[in-house]
């Protein structure tokens, strides 16, 4: 008896829908005759969408930057693994068997940076119909992405037809002399796109100020160890987190600049990364001269207070400058079109 | 003011996208954010909308009308209990018209597969049942519950339907297979017991 024929092929690509930080359930993209179907599974029940091919209107494939980051954090867990034993073995004599270990978690976040470059650029995947945009969360790797839509091309190209770029630019007129989509579609009709929200940049202001004031302060800090100037640092960093947050807040779907949106992540990453070394080094400190506040520590007798300073104040200054320099612009800018008649 | 083209906007930041940037087969930056993006777009965005007819016209005298609605003229018949159909009421689905009463009763029987969407995945539910207390080591002991779950689940859903992608009963005879193993060794257990 001859087999009776898959009705659903599988496309190559698995991933984790999220809602919030949680895992929804992991995804997966099925071919079928006149669809294409996105098995969404949870514990015991899988969720079905159809997309057929005749509805498809388009698919954008965007290129993200969620494998840097991963490579970015998983590298500098991985520094500070093996850079721990390390110190352990210079400052404390550990044995053999704490280098292993701190070897071996090390080595842990080394494989995932190893295995996510394997694995090539991250990607985000869209399909829109007339009355839905999906996120198609299995097409997460840009090669893998490529893949699968030229597999759909091909599809959805043999049921509707192929939109040539000529037939894109001649339709054009078309559809906006006929009042965009609005004419026929009931469902865009309600009126003009969002416009991108125009975002309130004091707080972005205020951290790159409250940045240049740290340099400054980590430049007399080289030069004068003063509990004064410890506590005014502390207030500094808090109100500066405080202003960081807040930023990346109201950055987002706002009209700022992608460099100024890039530049207040790198502070953010910036911070996150000097305070876990300042830690780590500080209880290592700590441990050294027991009685001893950290920032009671001449630089000049310590070369790695010294280098910690100096590339602090360099970040400070750079980051800072940078940003008061774009959001200068920014604000030129701004302020340009209300000036002309 | 950037004219809305199709309606497709950056993935990122929401700028109107170029015609220029559709169907390119190449990556190509927004002119706000810079994301680079591809964008594939195919004939049926240009498809205008047509709003259902509300029941073409009052029936005239020796004219069929529509079996839900009395003063409607039939323009169809439904192909899976042959009642007369309107416009309004008639629903094309999957090259055949069907009433929307078909339709419920069809989806609650699970008879028509394209409107499932959602399956229970009872090979999953017994082989977890019969696997994960045994992999996690610490709650072995309560096997002697979960196995004679695993293995009624196994056989009491052994004919419900599966995973719509297709799935062999794989799952089903592993559950099966590790759950009696589970209940032999507690069997073996009490017997050991009992004897000594």
């Amino acid at each position: 008896m001859a087999r009776q024929p898959k009705e659903y092929v599988r496309l190559p690509g698995r991933g984790q829908k999220v809602v919030g930080v949680l895992s929804a359930g992991r995804t997966s993209l099925w071919l079928g005759n006149d669809h294409l179907l996105h098995v969404s599974d949870q514990w015991f029940t899988e969720t079905y969408k159809r997309f057929y091919f005749r509805d498809i209107q388009a698919i954008m494939l965007r290129k993200t930057r969620a494998g840097k980051i991963i490579n970015l954090v998983c590298g500098l867990v991985a520094l500070l693994v093996f850079l721990f034993p390390l110190a352990g073995k210079l400052y404390w004599a550990w044995d053999a068997a704490g280098m292993i270990v701190g070897g071996c978690f090390g080595g842990f976040f080394l494989l995932i940076v190893v295995v996510n470059s394997l694995m090539g650029p991250t990607s985000s995947c869209k399909l829109k119909t007339a009355v839905q945009s999906e996120e198609l969360p299995s097409l997460a790797r840009l090669w893998r992405a490529r893949k699968v839509l030229r597999i759909l091309r091909a599809r959805i190209d043999a049921e509707q037809g192929v939109l040539s770029q000529e037939e894109i630019a001649s339709n054009r007129e078309a559809i906006l002399a006929a009042g965009a989509l609005g004419a026929g579609n009931p469902l865009k009709a309600a009126g003009p796109p969002e416009l991108m929200r125009h975002c309130d940049d004091r707080f972005h202001a205020a951290m790159l100020y409250i940045l240049l004031f740290d340099g400054v302060l980590t430049i007399i800090n080289i030069f004068i160890q003063n509990k004064l100037i410890d506590a005014i640092s502390a207030c500094v960093l808090l109100g500066g987190i405080t202003c960081m947050t807040t930023a990346l807040f109201k950055q987002q779907r706002s009209d700022l600049p992608s460099g100024l949106k890039n530049l207040t992540w790198a502070t953010l990453a910036y911070t996150v990364a000097f305070m876990i070394v300042a830690i780590g080094y500080g209880v290592i400190l700590a441990l050294e001269n027991p009685g001893k506040i950290g920032t009671q520590l001449s630089p000049f007798d310590h070369p790695v207070i010294m280098a910690m300073d100096l590339v602090s104040a360099i970040c400070d200054f750079s980051i800072g400058g940078c940003g008061v320099y774009l959001l200068q612009k920014f604000r030129r800018e701004s302020a340009a079109p209300d000036a002309q008649p | 003011m950037t004219a809305t083209l199709f309606s497709l906007d950056c993935p990122k930041c929401g700028d109107p996208i170029s015609p220029t940037a559709c169907n390119t087969g190449e990556m190509t930056p927004c002119g706000r954010c810079g994301t680079r993006y591809q964008a594939l777009v195919f004939p049926a965005i240009l498809r205008t909308f047509e709003m259902p007819a509300a029941g073409a016209g009052v029936i005239q005298a020796e004219e069929s009308s529509c079996y839900y609605h009395s003063a409607k003229k039939a323009v169809t018949v439904c192909e899976s209990c042959g009642v007369f159909l309107c416009a309004l009421c008639d629903v094309s689905l999957n090259n055949q018209h069907l009433c929307p009463k078909c339709i419920e009763k069809g989806k609650a029987k699970g008879r028509m597969k394209h409107l499932e969407n959602q399956r229970i995945l009872y090979d999953d539910m017994a082989l977890r049942l019969a696997l994960y207390p045994v992999l996690l080591v610490i709650t072995v002991y309560f096997t002697f519950m979960t196995a004679p779950a695993a293995l009624f689940i196994a056989i009491r859903y052994w004919n419900a339907p599966g995973s719509i992608i297709g799935r062999s009963k794989f799952r089903m005879v592993l559950a099966i297979l590790f759950a009696t193993l589970q209940i032999l060794g507690w069997i073996m257990l009490c017997v050991w017991f009992a004897t000594h």
